[in-house]
């Protein structure tokens, strides 16, 4: 009885949860965004391996993120966790410019997931601190994100260090999924 | 696709091949056992930990297991490597004298390899910008904007990255020094005294850090023999307006001091002399720090240790570098002078001054004679006027003043040493046995700074005071180490008598001194925590819940295909980095000696006390400034 009455509770009052998959190349960020979206804070981090998971509670929505390492050979694990995912957070490395042609083939195999498909993306055009980052034009332009059908997708830039763009990113993510699926 | 395949493999191959070689077998930075990651920056072998502090100053770092290799960056890694990295990023690097840092410790870990990598201190040749040995094609250079070659970008990313947290994690200490410092800053500067900008600090942070390990033992310094000569006369020109203090103790201590100074006369002459031979400069900035680390650093510690007393005075000491170590590196006779361990800050004090306001002449004054050294102290401000932009607290610690100094100073490392060879090899003896006996008269050690302080600053003082406040600062403060040191090897007993007897008298000096300048208190309160007892805890930082939290099961059956054990991974790879209750019986060590061995921050303790001592009556600095000779 409890628990129904919590389940209705939260339905009516639009207290969600989602999966979230944070995904990018190695060092773009995702670690550092992880856990500034967490804890509000810049953590030291080593390359990812394997993944991190928090989850952060934003607007109603309870995010469940999942941090993915991004170096090349544990890529295809990604996929691993696909399924139930609600959203994508795909982090560029706005100022690695050479790369970017690497992000944005990742970013499209990504997008032909036949699981990803009702899944939202926001793009988190990352290191907007450092010298020489793209803006978020730029990125997309890089990332050919005029190329996406179907989806709903937004792209802001970041700085997770600077702690900049995060939660506009979320606020928009939140006001996504509560408008969208269930 | 399977050429491609192919390729990898091959790729692959040859790496595991390169991490076979001696010098890839350890990390480049931490001589950690296995690297695992390659940094394409500057083409080394890695461990974990170091990757992630190269991630934060923008250095690529790839897994040599997690990510593929092209051709070309396999070529770059065989032309490069750890052996022939450290021919270029640590030609200059004298692992006799500095110690690498362990894994253990990030915070000094990111110090170093900002030195090494950002700012490559040891690159040799400064005027090279980069070295042209790694050939990576265009990939290379698109990298080199963010940081290879220390780009100013570099830094400010690495700033205000850790500049702004509020982490539990790491970047406590850092933050606390920092905020402690512009603290300071604020006050001390209110008239718009130069004030050098965080970028500064840092690099000075990381010259403290690595300034040589070298202990030596002051007796064998100074040898068995040294007599103690009486000077008979005291100083009879005085600069006007000496206080009296001067008249009043230039008791045992001075005479002690000057004492040894006479004794080491032709030292100081043969400096003199071979002034110009400017490879030689580096050494002297050793001695003082020397001689406080031999103190209390048992010979197996003394990195960390000094990384502990960098960590505190680099910040606070941020400033003098800029302005302390283009003087400095320009006169050899400088840091000569200071390297002779015999001559305390008396000795020290007119060379510098001389050599500074180029007159060699002034040197003699060496000799004994009285007079002249007031004059001498009259040159003082000439030195010290770079300094002035200095903050005080920097200041308060001599020994990080001196690190300073010794780590701008430090191109010709090897070199500096040759003056003392044999000294190194009694070091660690000398080193372990002193800091015990020592303990036990810290309270005298105490008192004597003061004593040493009061004398030696206050025609300085007197003199100069309404041009700078501040500069004779460091002067005072190096000096009492100094002579704390040779005090206690000459006679000790006395000297702690006749503090004692001095005490009284100078306080007052004292008291204009920190009249002089404001915001003593603050620094020192900062400076104890830190080299008291604190470190543990403050190494340790909260260990926040959410790491090890992390991990759920995995979401799907064949996700455990992830090999890389992610629970492991977030609990234990982050504990291991960021809390310091990881730390190897070493760093432990070290600590306790820190906290708990009075001798070791004696003398650093004791210049912290003085200013905390004085200015406890009245935070306010003006108010104690008010009656300096009460």
């Amino acid at each position: 009885m409890g628990i129904m009455f919590t389940r209705l509770f939260s339905s009516v009052f639009g207290n969600k949860e989602a999966r979230i998959l944070v995904l990018g190349l190695d060092n773009a960020g995702k670690t550092t965004i992880l856990y500034r979206l967490q804890m509000g804070e810049v953590v030291s981090t080593i390359p990812t391996i394997g993944f991190n998971v928090e989850t952060v509670q934003y607007n109603n929505i309870k995010f469940q993120v999942w941090d993915l390492g991004g170096q090349t050979s544990i890529r295809p694990y990604w996929r691993c966790y696909f399924p139930n995912t609600q959203a994508i957070i795909y982090v560029v490395d706005s100022s690695d410019t050479d790369r970017l042609v690497i992000a944005k083939e990742e970013f499209h195999a990504i997008l032909e997931e036949e699981e990803l498909k009702g899944a939202a993306v926001l793009i988190f055009a990352n290191k907007q601190d450092l010298p020489g980052a793209l803006d978020e034009a730029a990125v997309t332009e890089a990332l050919e994100l005029h190329k996406i059908k179907n989806r709903q997708w937004a792209i802001f830039k970041t700085s997770a260090i600077k702690g900049e763009g995060l939660f506009e990113g979320l606020d928009w993510l939140s006001n996504t999924l509560k408008s969208g699926g269930g | 696709m399977a050429n491609r395949m192919k390729e990898d493999e091959k790729n692959e191959k040859i790496i595991r091949g390169l991490l076979k070689l001696p010098e890839n077998r350890r990390c480049i930075n931490c001589s950690s056992l296995g690297p695992q990651y390659v940094c394409t920056n500057f083409w080394t072998f890695i461990c974990t930990t170091c990757s992630g502090v190269h991630r934060e100053f923008t250095h690529r770092v790839k897994s040599v297991s997690m990510a593929k290799f092209t051709s070309q960056e396999v070529i770059a890694l065989q032309e490069g490597g750890n052996e022939r990295a450290k021919e270029i990023y640590l030609k200059e690097w004298d692992s006799q004298r500095y110690s690498a840092p362990d894994s253990s410790n990030v915070e000094r870990l990111r110090d170093f390899i900002r030195h090494v990598y950002v700012d490559r201190r040891y690159v040799g040749e400064r005027s090279i910008d980069k070295p042209s040995r790694v050939k990576m094609g265009d990939k290379k250079d698109s990298y080199k904007y963010r940081g290879g070659s220390g780009s100013p970008s570099y830094v400010d990313t690495y700033e205000h990255r850790y500049g702004e947290r509020s982490a539990p994690v790491v970047a406590d200490r850092r933050q606390d020094n920092r905020s402690g410092n512009v603290r300071s800053e604020d006050k001390r500067f209110p008239d718009g005294e130069p004030k050098t900008e965080g970028r500064p600090q840092n690099h000075q942070k990381e010259l403290g850090l690595f300034s040589p390990t070298l202990v030596r033992p002051i007796r064998d310094i100074l040898g068995d023999n040294i007599q103690p000569l009486r000077v008979g006369e005291p100083p009879k020109q005085m600069v006007p307006g000496l206080p009296m203090v001067l008249h009043r103790h230039r008791g045992l201590s001075l005479l002690v001091a000057w004492d040894l100074l006479m004794g080491t006369q032709w030292n100081l002459k043969w400096l003199i002399q071979s002034q110009k031979n400017v490879s030689q400069a580096p050494s002297n900035a050793n001695t003082v720090y020397s001689l406080i680390s031999q103190l209390s650093v048992p010979a197996a510690a003394p990195v960390i240790n000094m990384s502990m007393l960098a960590d505190n005075s680099g910040v606070f000491a941020a400033r003098v570098d800029n302005t302390l170590t283009p003087s400095v590196g320009g006169n050899p006779a400088i840091a000569r002078v200071n390297s002779m361990p015999i001559l305390p800050s008396v000795g020290r004090s007119p060379a510098p001054a001389a050599v500074l306001a180029g007159t060699t002449s002034v040197l003699p004054v060496g000799s004994g004679d009285t007079v002249t050294r007031a004059d001498d102290v009259g040159h003082w401000p000439n030195l010290q006027h770079p300094q002035h932009s200095s903050t005080v607290q920097q200041i308060t610690q001599s020994i990080g003043g001196t690190l300073n100094n010794q780590g701008s100073l430090s191109t010709p490392t090897l070199q500096s040493s040759k003056p003392l060879p044999e000294l190194s090899d009694d070091f660690s003896s000398g080193a372990k046995s002193k800091p015990t006996t020592f303990e036990p008269k810290s309270s005298g050690m105490k008192e004597l700074p003061e004593d040493l302080f009061a004398y030696s600053l206050a025609p300085s003082t007197s003199s100069r005071v309404a041009s700078s406040s501040i500069p004779w600062h460091g002067i005072c403060y190096s000096i009492p180490e100094v002579f704390l040191k040779l005090s206690k090897t000459t006679n000790p007993f006395d000297l702690n008598h006749e503090s004692a007897l001095v005490q009284a008298s100078s306080f007052p000096s004292m008291g204009s001194l920190q009249g002089a300048l404001p915001n003593m208190s603050t620094p020192t309160g900062l400076l104890r925590t830190y080299s008291l007892g604190t470190p543990p805890a403050q190494w340790g930082p909260p260990h926040t819940p959410s790491y090890t939290s992390v991990m759920p099961p995995l979401p799907l059956s064949n996700a455990s295909a992830m090999r890389p054990l992610p629970s492991s991974y977030s609990s234990g790879a982050y504990m291991g980095q960021q809390i310091p209750s990881n730390l190897p019986s070493l760093g432990y060590q070290s600590v306790g000696d820190f906290g708990s061995d009075g001798t070791a921050f004696g003398t650093l303790n004791s210049n912290q006390q003085l200013g905390g001592r004085f200015s406890a009556p009245a935070t306010p600095s003006s108010s104690v400034g008010g009656n300096p000779f009460g």
